[in-house]
Formats: C-alpha cells, structure tokens, sequence
C-alpha cells in the first residue's frame, strides 16, 4: 500500500508516534521515524491489519550516535517478498548520568517472536531494558562474562578491549 | 610447567614412546579453525595413523586439541574439562585465537581469553589462521617428540 | 519445611545438561533437556559460549582490516561475510565493481556454498555414524579448498575481496581447474546418492525426524535450504538480487512434499544435495563467459575511508539469509556493524523441534540444522 495511506493508519491506531518519514540511506527503501514509546501499538497494527501484514522482523539493529541511541527494526512480508519498510526511532542518554545507566523501551518480542535474541544481545551490550515482553529481561549476563560491568558497545567507553580507561 | 614426568630409565623411555604413539583426543572446537582439525582427520592429512582416535569421554583421552576462540564465558568449563582428564594430560593449542588471542586479542576484544595458556598449561602451539593441516600435523609431531624425549623438543622456540 | 511436588517423586522425568564442550553438538552451547526414559520432553538452548566481541572489533581498526574480521564471521563460507560487507560499504559510498569483479565474486560465491553444503554432508554422516561416506566427502572437499587456494594464497578466510573489487585478478588456469572440478563433482554427487541418500538405513534414521512446518519456519523467521525443506520458497538471489545473479539463470529448488514427513531431516538433506548441482550448473555455464576488463575500481589505499551515510544488506549465504546493517560518520573506522545470521533463527525452533525425539536422534537433528555457534554469537 501507499506510504502516505500507511502513515495516515499509524496516526489512527497511535496518535503522536508518527514523527517524519525519510530514505533510508541510498536505497529505496522508506524508513518511518517514530516515538519508541508508543512502538507497541504501532507494531500491533502493522503486524495485524489484513491489509498491510508486515509479519516478519528480519532485523533489530541499535547504534549509538551522538549522545543517542537509534534503534531500527526492518520489517517484510512473508506473503509479498518485496514489501519492506523500517522504523526508526531514538533514545537520547543523559550525558549527565553514569555512563553504566539503562534506558528503557518497549518490547515487541511477543508481536514478532524473532525479535527475542535480538532484544537480548541488545540489552546486554547497549544496555536497553525491554518491558513488557516475552522474556525477562532482568539484567542477567548471558553473552558476557559473569561480574561484567558496563555495555561495551556504547561509544562512551572510551576503552580499548576489557581495559578501562 | 611441564605436564607428565620425564623418566630417565630405559622402562621409563618405552612407556614415554608408547604413550607418544597412541594419544587419544577430545577436539574442542571453537569456531574456524574447528574446520581445518577436521580436515586434517580426512583421508588426505589423515591423523589416524599417528595413532590419534578422536573420543568423546574425557576420562578415556589423554590429549585435548583447543582450536579456536575461548571467551570468558567458556572458560572455566573448558578448565572442568581439561582436570577432569587423568594425568598424564597434554594440550595442544591450534590457532592463532588460542596460543595468543590472535585477532581477538585483548586490546581488540572485551570477551575473549588472549590465550588458552591463561587457564590451562599449554604443551605445544601451532600459529596459523587457521593452520593448515600439515602445520596441525608439524605439531602432533613435535608433541610426540617432546613426550618422547628426543632432542627436537629442547629447543626453545 | 520443603515440600516435594508429585513431579520430583516422579522417578522417570530427569533432567540433563549437555554443557558446552560435547562432541555431539556443534558448537560451545548449552543444552538443557528434560527427559522422561528415552523421549525428550522438553529442551532449552543458552548459547553466548562463543561470543568474541567481532562487531565492536571492526569499530577498532581501520576500513581495511573490516574484511579481515568478516572473514571470520562465519569460517566456513569466509566469503559471504565480506561480501555482505563489501556491499555494504559499496552502496554507501556509491562504488559499483566493474564486471569481471562481479563474475569472479559470483564464481567464488558459488564455489563457497558448494563447500558449505559438502561439509553439511560430513556433519550429518557423522551423526548417523557412517563415517565411510564422510572419508569420501572429505576427499571431494580438498579439491575446492585447492581452488581456493590457486585463486586467493589460503584455504578458509580468503580476505579476497575489495571495496570496489576483488584483490586479484584470476589466476593462469584456474577458469580449466573450475570446470575440471564441476564435472568431477557432478560424478560423485551420483556416488553419494548410491552410498547415502536414498540408502534404506538412512531412510529410516531420518524420515520423520525432526520436522519443522511451514508455520514454525514463518514463525521464527527460519530461511535458506531449512525453510526450502519445509516448502516456504524464499532465496534472496531472486527477490533482491545481488551481485548480477540476475543475469543468470537458475532455479532454486524447494520441496513439495506434503503430508506426513514434509520438512523432516531428509528432506533438508536433499535440498542441499540439489543445490550443490544447481551451483555445479551456474559454474560450468558461467565460468566460460567471465567479461573482461579491470578487476578493482579504485585502488583502495591504507586510508581509505567509506563516507557518511548507512547500509542494510541482504545476501544468500550457504545457511540463509544473511544481512548486514554497516554505519560509517565519515571516519577511519566504521560505526557500527551488525549482522543479521541465518544460524540465529534456526537456534529458536530447537525447543520445538525436540520435543518427541529419542536421544539417538538429538544429535542428527542438531546437524541437520546448519547451526554454526560462531556466527549465531559472534
């Protein structure tokens, strides 16, 4: 369907969450910017509505740039190949606050159940609470070793290897 | 620190060229050079016939063939393994990743082990990334020479 | 005061862990199982027991050391990993490889799979203990891996490829070597067929065997030969071609076969088989026609940098879908890389997947997967 029919549908079900839509770097692909807080109505409608039945997660990736993280999911269809679209939001840190601090946002892990390794490895090594959810994310180490501390992806440990500096 | 004692009597020799002769060992693999030990069990850089018969029990082996990568998660399992084999025990650590850390050394990596030699003592190395079966072989080689005793192993590489 | 439950005085329900370092899985991962007598009941995977911390090493070193590190991803098939990178990169910066590049990337990409999909073979010889055919497998493989070495200098991580290009151009016979090989190659797939494929004990050990439906493949997002086995026809080199796999032609073979035992192990099994003679025929039409002309679009010095800007790339690796999501600001080393892997998708049906299996057949299952522990952690 039409980017504009699908924003005017995401305003419908999540009213604020939409906040502008771009290219997604070189390629063809849209990419809608929303407010990460309301994710979860916003991914029930695209996962559900007959319509549109984006009901694939292929990919959650987080990067952290300038003081922010930006999470992007990457969503297709298993009926139609080539529908994709991603959404795209940020979470800006507290420059302020320990740099070891976790953000919360959203889980959609039971609305596309592959999302649950990915939320995972997130939670450990950018330091991402996920509530709700179907898993508990209750800041267990599974990928790093035990006694670790801090998130070793997040570009404000200024530390070669497991040195800190 | 050496692993096994050196006997210095003729008996002593034969029990030292005999166990040089059949070492049994449990392949502990760890990513990519996993492949080039199995490869070197293949028909065409066979293993076999220096007496190596892959096992599966750690009780019933007397060598252990670390190839690859140990993150710290791994590590203290990996150290249950290696005391949960009988004495006389060798190790032979395959790769880049496990003599030194290789790429994933510890300025470059936050979770991996630079080094098996840093949780269990280490026999022989073999560099390579990954090594190719003839360097895996070099190395059994030289395992056996060291356990043998022969002049070979003296040299301080 | 501790109060057992009717289920601890249940003397048949055990539970056992396999821990990380055991010969019958494969990779370091754990495996929590419940088992009543023979039959599992139920069963847990933690994995993380490889991870080494390879996306934040590419944030470390320069541009150039990238190719290096997504050699490792995934050892066996070296190639696909940096030619999602390489992609990656290109699409950013704008580069597109000239075609004698492409052809020699298609080539490799082609050869790798073929590699990939004979040392799937050994695996599941080797969990159904007919260790005869892997020996004949094995001997098949060296040829490949031979080469690769005439082509590239190495056996497994090849660091071959290029932003803009391949490193080298092809050297003296290898396009003969290649076509050599195919032919060989097409004779001993009839060979396994004889000694394994339709062999009435193996027949037995995996028809039935661990089943996976076209819901469970759409569910947790499985793809690749896996999901081909189970009827759900997705290859990324039709629906998002890369690479030029668009200018040849090939067809991508799926399984149909309905009714009780779709989707089992055997049919995972066979898929592969048919894609190694779907390889060996793009090969042998390809190899001839390879165009001329440069081999690297630019030459890529020590300080070669990607400009500012993001990528998301999808490529069909031997195991499935492979992605690779790559962010540079402009500087001497990327921003952030992340992958999305093919074996991350299969490790979250094993729960599903087991339930109902003896233990005699844990093992086979497991194998028939494709699971690589190093590219599921990273």
């Amino acid at each position: 369907m039409e980017i504009l029919e699908l924003i005017s549908k995401i305003n419908a079900a999540a009213p604020g969450a939409y906040l502008h839509k771009s290219r997604f770097g070189g390629s063809d692909q849209t990419s809608v910017w929303l407010d990460l807080r309301k994710i979860r109505d916003v991914a029930l409608l695209l996962c559900n509505d007959p319509m549109i039945r984006l009901d694939w997660l292929e990919n959650m990736s987080v990067a952290h740039v300038d003081d922010a993280l930006v999470v992007t999911y990457f969503l297709r269809s298993w009926n139609d190949p080539r529908l994709n679209l991603s959404l795209r939001g940020s979470i800006v840190m507290d420059r302020k606050k320990e740099q070891d601090d976790r953000v919360e946002l959203p889980s959609i892990s039971d609305i596309w159940l592959t999302a649950t390794p990915m939320e995972l490895e997130a939670s450990e090594l950018f330091g991402i609470r996920f509530l709700g959810g179907s898993q508990s994310n209750s800041g267990s180490h599974s990928i790093l070793p035990e006694g670790w501390s801090g998130f070793p992806l997040r570009k404000m440990r200024h530390s070669r290897g497991n040195k800190d500096v | 620190m050496k692993t096994g004692s050196f006997y210095l009597s003729t008996v002593g020799k034969i029990f030292q060229w005999a166990r040089a002769q059949s070492l049994w060992y449990i392949p502990v693999s760890g990513g990519c050079c996993a492949d080039e030990v199995m490869n070197s069990l293949g028909n065409t850089y066979d293993l076999e016939r220096f007496g190596c018969i892959p096992q599966v029990d750690p009780r019933q082996a007397d060598l252990l063939i670390v190839s690859g990568v140990i993150s710290h998660k791994a590590a203290p399992h990996l150290k249950a393994l290696y005391e949960s084999m009988p004495t006389p025990k060798y190790v032979l650590a395959v790769g880049s990743c496990a003599s030194c850390g290789g790429i994933f050394s510890s300025e470059l990596s936050y979770a991996a082990v630079p080094g098996l030699d840093q949780i269990i003592p280490v026999d022989v190395y073999v560099p390579g990334c990954p090594p190719r079966p003839e360097s895996i072989m070099n190395g059994l080689i030289a395992l056996q020479d060291k356990i043998s005793g022969n002049p070979r192993a003296h040299i301080e590489n | 005061m501790f109060k057992p439950t009717l289920e601890c005085l249940n003397a048949d329900v055990t539970t056992w862990e396999i821990g990380p370092y055991y010969s019958a899985l494969p990779g370091p991962m754990k495996l929590k199982l419940r088992l009543d007598g023979e039959i599992i009941i139920s069963g847990q995977v933690e994995t993380g027991f490889l991870h080494r911390g390879l996306e934040k090493a590419f944030e470390l070193n320069s541009w150039n050391s990238s190719i290096i590190y997504a050699d490792h991803l995934d050892s066996e098939g070296a190639v696909f990993g940096e030619l999602a990178v390489c992609l990656a990169a290109e699409e950013i910066a704008g580069i597109s490889p000239p075609p004698r590049a492409q052809a020699i990337r298609l080539i490799l990409s082609e050869l790798t799979r073929i590699s990939c999909h004979l040392n799937y073979a050994v695996k599941i010889g080797r969990a159904v203990g007919s260790e005869t055919f892997t020996h004949y497998v094995l001997r098949d493989r060296e040829k490949l891996l031979d080469l690769f070495e005439l082509l590239t200098g190495a056996r497994f991580s090849l660091s071959f490829l290029r932003f803009g290009g391949v490193k080298a151009d092809v050297t003296e016979g290898f396009i003969e070597r290649v076509i050599e090989t195919c032919d060989l190659l097409r004779v001993r797939l009839k060979e396994y067929n004889d000694l394994l494929t339709f062999n009435q004990v193996f027949l037995k050990r995996t028809s039935g065997v661990g089943q996976i439906s076209k819901e469970q493949v759409m569910r947790w997002g499985i793809t690749g030969p896996n999901a081909r086995a189970s009827g759900v026809s997705f290859d990324i080199r039709k629906t998002h071609p890369y690479s030029e796999f668009e200018k040849v032609d090939f067809h991508v073979p799926v399984s149909n076969s309905k009714g009780t035992h779709g989707g089992d192990a055997h049919d995972r099994f066979l898929i592969r088989l048919l894609e190694i003679e779907q390889s060996l025929e793009m090969l042998k039409v390809f190899a001839d026609k390879i165009p001329s002309g440069p081999f690297l679009e630019t030459k890529s010095g020590s300080d070669f940098k990607v400009p500012r800007g993001e990528g998301w790339i999808r490529i069909e690796s031997s195991r499935g879908f492979l992605g690779c999501y790559l962010m540079s600001d402009g500087g001497l080393s990327p921003s952030r890389v992340q992958f999305r892997t093919p074996t991350s998708s299969n490790l979250l049906v094993i729960p599903e997947v087991v339930v109902g299996l003896k233990i005699e057949d844990l093992p086979l299952v497991l194998a028939s997967l494709d699971l690589n522990i190093a590219e599921a952690d990273r």
